[in-house]
């Protein structure tokens, strides 16, 4: 008697859930654009309806937020250039399967490392040694920093994933305590390290603009056209695979992570001598999580990547002005929107990846069929006499 | 209803448009804070700038969450961008940053609350100002003393030891808890007070775990120098006083909330747009005080407070408006252990004082260097007192010495 029930009500489920294969790339950019305008959309009501904020009003500050000004200009450019940066960073771990998420932590020893150096070399050697020393110094960290759980991964098979996220929280007490010995008294603020800064071409954006361009450049021939990428992806998709076709699993790991970490230790190093000219615990303002969203957006390829990264930045610089204009004196609203946007954006994969089928008496059917049935059922219901259209509708409702 | 829509559509659109170009003519006036409205010393200043350009009809902007770094100068230069002749901040920690951005626009004046850099960093349109908010947090200490007193007298075994939770281990702090310790000891001449160190401004966690740690020390009262509502709400679960700051934490207090000193920004908000619209110059030190209406204290709160509390403060009040009562006068404490401490940053070798341990001499570190290096002399006599002249040669506190009576945890 109940597995008759049981049966019975597969039978009348209202949804079905059914794989995709067949979504052409248009029509996928398509749902994601659709899904952002209606994120926005729901944000801007949400604003209107707590703070009274014009959402026309704010679409044309969420613009001049990001490109209003030539700085803001250059400073959108920049922040996006930045994150790309961490996303390079991230694609050949995720790849891999390596859930890295110590992007952060990475990025933070080394920007701590760069400051360590600009405060004690700054001054006592010209500006292009330290820098040479600096640049290296700070890759290294970063290096070193991912390389340890990725050590521990191929030697006794940890978990990546939390052992990575741990070492944030560490990165971020090194800074704390290099301030505590460094700088005991005051308000705990490392002054503004004027020394051995780095290099500006034509404004303070461009040439970190340029060398991320450089780095993105890099990253597609990497996993595309060298043999580290082809060994990283065939790991990614199957451990045994790689070890049949000869491929030492242990290295791979330990290299990709390498590679990932130094990254993001140069990242590290450009934010703390060439946008905060400091290191603070709060240095690389969480770009390590941010970018995990870029690239899953971006499937972990580098150049959509890119895309993801900016679209990000942008609604971050937006929100940032619009939350200004319109005198909201918190930080959790704008942080609100920016969540419920990247809530729909993710959210919106799944109509990407899957079918939705609705059952209506019995027979399967896809939305757009649904939607459609919906009305022509109307219709065929009440057959409408044509004089009186009107009251007819109301019957209807 | 799709012509309504339409309607309506484009009566908004009208409007979006019409708030675009419609206050060109308002002058535009900017305020960076640390923190948004959750923070209590940040909704201070939100408040007092919100009053002070309906007042004045200028046109104000906030930006919230401004980072004490690289931030700080990316979001004044993109205020001066916006057309603000008159930008504020509100974080020691902005100082520097804010300074780079005076430097990029002359035309435009910036003031810094709690900084101490103006006066060396000559930079004309650049401007620090405080407030003698050492002599509000005495007036609380006044009441915070008028309470112990009372639970003294209630029943002889409570302690005598007091309570504090600062942020950071400088002047601005270690002055604000001195006067307020000093307010307590002109009542009950025998306590003793412990501080902890948050080293944050607003760490709501750290807040509480120090108050806590401090009543279950053997605290009877607690007050803070540090911006969450930590320390208050531990204190109202324990059922312990509490000396607030920045405001009355009533609200959620209602049983332990004795009284609140508070900076009011407002009076120099106004002063600042004055001096812009007039094309006047803003001092590049300003120091509010109780004649200013730039010190305050809150209202006392219902439940906590002493009896006779209210006609105590109104006296003292006079008094210290008048200059009978000097806060840091010197024969109200002793430096013996400042004067025999060894550690790294001690204090010893700027203090002179007699065979009493009253201090007689004091070079504080009023041009403000990484060393914190003691460059001025700071004790004064006036009519017959020798007093540390505090905000006097700069609006930023300057008084550093850990007083005897006064422990760090």
């Amino acid at each position: 008697m109940p597995e008759k029930m049981t049966a019975k009500k597969e039978k009348n489920k209202l949804f079905h859930v059914e794989k995709r294969f067949d979504m052409p790339l248009w029509q996928s950019l398509l749902i994601r654009f659709g899904f952002i305008v209606v994120a926005l959309f729901i944000a801007l009501l949400i604003l209107t309806i707590s703070y009274g904020v014009n959402p026309f009003a704010a679409v044309g500050q969420m613009f001049i937020g990001s490109f209003g000004t030539p700085k803001r200009f250059w400073d959108f450019f920049r922040d996006g250039a930045l994150l790309l940066g961490v996303g390079l960073a991230l694609i050949p771990s995720f790849k891999m399967k390596f859930w890295n998420l110590g992007g952060n932590g990475q990025i933070i020893v080394g920007a701590l490392v760069s400051a360590i150096l600009m405060i004690d070399l700054g001054g006592k050697l010209p500006d292009a040694v330290v820098l040479l020393i600096m640049i290296p110094s700070s890759i290294l960290a970063g290096a070193v920093w991912a390389a340890i759980p990725a050590i521990f991964k191929a030697l006794f098979n940890t978990n990546e994933s939390l052992f990575t996220l741990m070492m944030n929280y560490v990165s971020v007490g090194l800074v704390n305590a290099f301030i505590m010995f460094k700088y005991p008294i005051g308000s705990h603020i490392i002054p503004r390290l004027n020394n051995a800064n780095f290099p500006t071409l034509f404004n303070d954006s461009l040439l970190i603009i340029l060398i991320v361009l450089v780095l993105l450049a890099f990253m597609v021939y990497y996993l595309k056209f060298s043999k580290h990428g082809y060994e990283l992806s065939v790991v990614g998709e199957s451990m045994n695979t790689a070890r049949y076709v000869g491929i030492n699993v242990k290295k791979v790991i330990i290299r990709t992570i390498v590679v990932s970490g130094a990254i993001c230790g140069f990242i590290g190093c450009l934010l703390a001598s060439g946008v905060d000219f400091t290191v603070m615990p709060t240095t690389g303002n969480n770009m390590g999580f941010t970018a995990i969203i870029a690239v899953w957006l971006a499937k972990f390829n580098p150049i959509i990547t890119a895309a993801t990264s900016f679209f990000i930045v942008f609604i971050t610089r937006g929100m940032t002005k619009v939350q200004s204009d319109n005198n909201i004196m918190n930080d959790a609203t704008p942080n609100l929107v920016i969540g419920l946007i990247y809530f729909f954006i993710i959210g919106c994969e799944f109509f990407i990846e899957y079918k939705l089928l609705i059952n209506k008496g019995g027979k399967e059917m896809k939305i757009t069929e649904f939607i459609k049935s919906l009305f022509t059922s109307k219709v065929d219901k009440v057959k409408l006499p044509p004089a009186t259209e009107g009251v007819e509708e109301e019957e209807v409702k | 209803m799709k012509k309504q829509l339409l309607a309506l559509t484009a009566m908004l659109a009208i409007a979006g448009l019409a708030s675009c170009t419609g206050n060109t003519e308002k002058m535009k006036v900017g305020l960076l804070t640390l923190h948004g409205e959750d923070s209590t010393y940040d909704k201070n200043f939100i408040d007092a700038f919100k009053a002070a350009c309906d007042a004045k009809g200028v046109d104000g902007k906030v930006q919230t969450g401004v980072d004490e770094g690289a931030a700080c100068t990316t979001a004044a230069d993109n205020m001066v961008d916006d057309g603000a002749k008159l930008i504020f901040a509100d974080s020691f920690g902005h100082e520097e940053y804010l300074l780079k951005s005076a430097e990029k626009a002359a035309n435009v004046q910036f003031c810094h609350a709690t900084g101490n850099q103006a006066h060396t960093a000559k930079q004309a349109n650049f401007h620090d100002a405080f407030a003698s908010i050492y002599e509000g947090r005495y007036l609380a200490g006044v009441a915070a003393g008028m309470k112990l007193q009372e639970m003294i007298t209630a029943d002889a075994s409570t302690s005598k030891k007091i309570g504090y939770v600062g942020a950071f281990p400088y002047a601005e702090v270690i002055s604000g808890f001195t006067s307020y310790y000093l307010g307590v000891k002109s009542i009950v001449s025998d306590v003793t007070m412990e501080v902890r160190y948050t080293n944050s401004w607003y760490d709501e966690t750290a807040e509480r775990t120090a108050a806590n740690a401090l009543i279950d020390g053997g605290c009877s009262i607690i007050s803070q120098h540090a911006d969450s509502w930590g320390a208050p709400t531990a204190c109202e679960a324990k059922n312990v006083p509490n000396i607030s700051y920045n405001g009355s934490t009533e609200s959620q207090c209602p049983n332990t909330f004795v009284i609140s000193s508070k900076i009011n920004w407002q009076p120099y908000f106004e002063m600042c747009i004055d001096a812009v619209k007039e094309g006047k110059s803003i001092d590049t030190d300003w120091t509010g005080t109780i004649a200013t209406e730039s010190v305050q204290i809150t209202e006392l709160g219902k439940k906590a407070p002493a009896a006779g509390t209210q006609a105590k403060l109104d006296e003292v009040k006079a008094k210290l408006k008048s200059g009978e009562i000097k806060v840091f006068d010197c024969s109200t404490f002793t430096v013996n252990n400042a004067k025999a401490d060894t550690s790294d940053f001690s204090k010893a070798s700027y203090i002179t004082m007699d065979a009493d341990g009253h201090l007689t001499g004091y070079l504080a570190d009023v041009d403000f260097d990484k060393a914190y290096t003691g460059d001025t002399e700071a004790i004064k006599t006036e009519g017959g007192k020798t007093y540390f002249a505090e905000s006097e040669k700069r609006s930023a506190p300057y008084f550093d010495i850990i007083i005897d009576g006064i422990s760090i945890a």
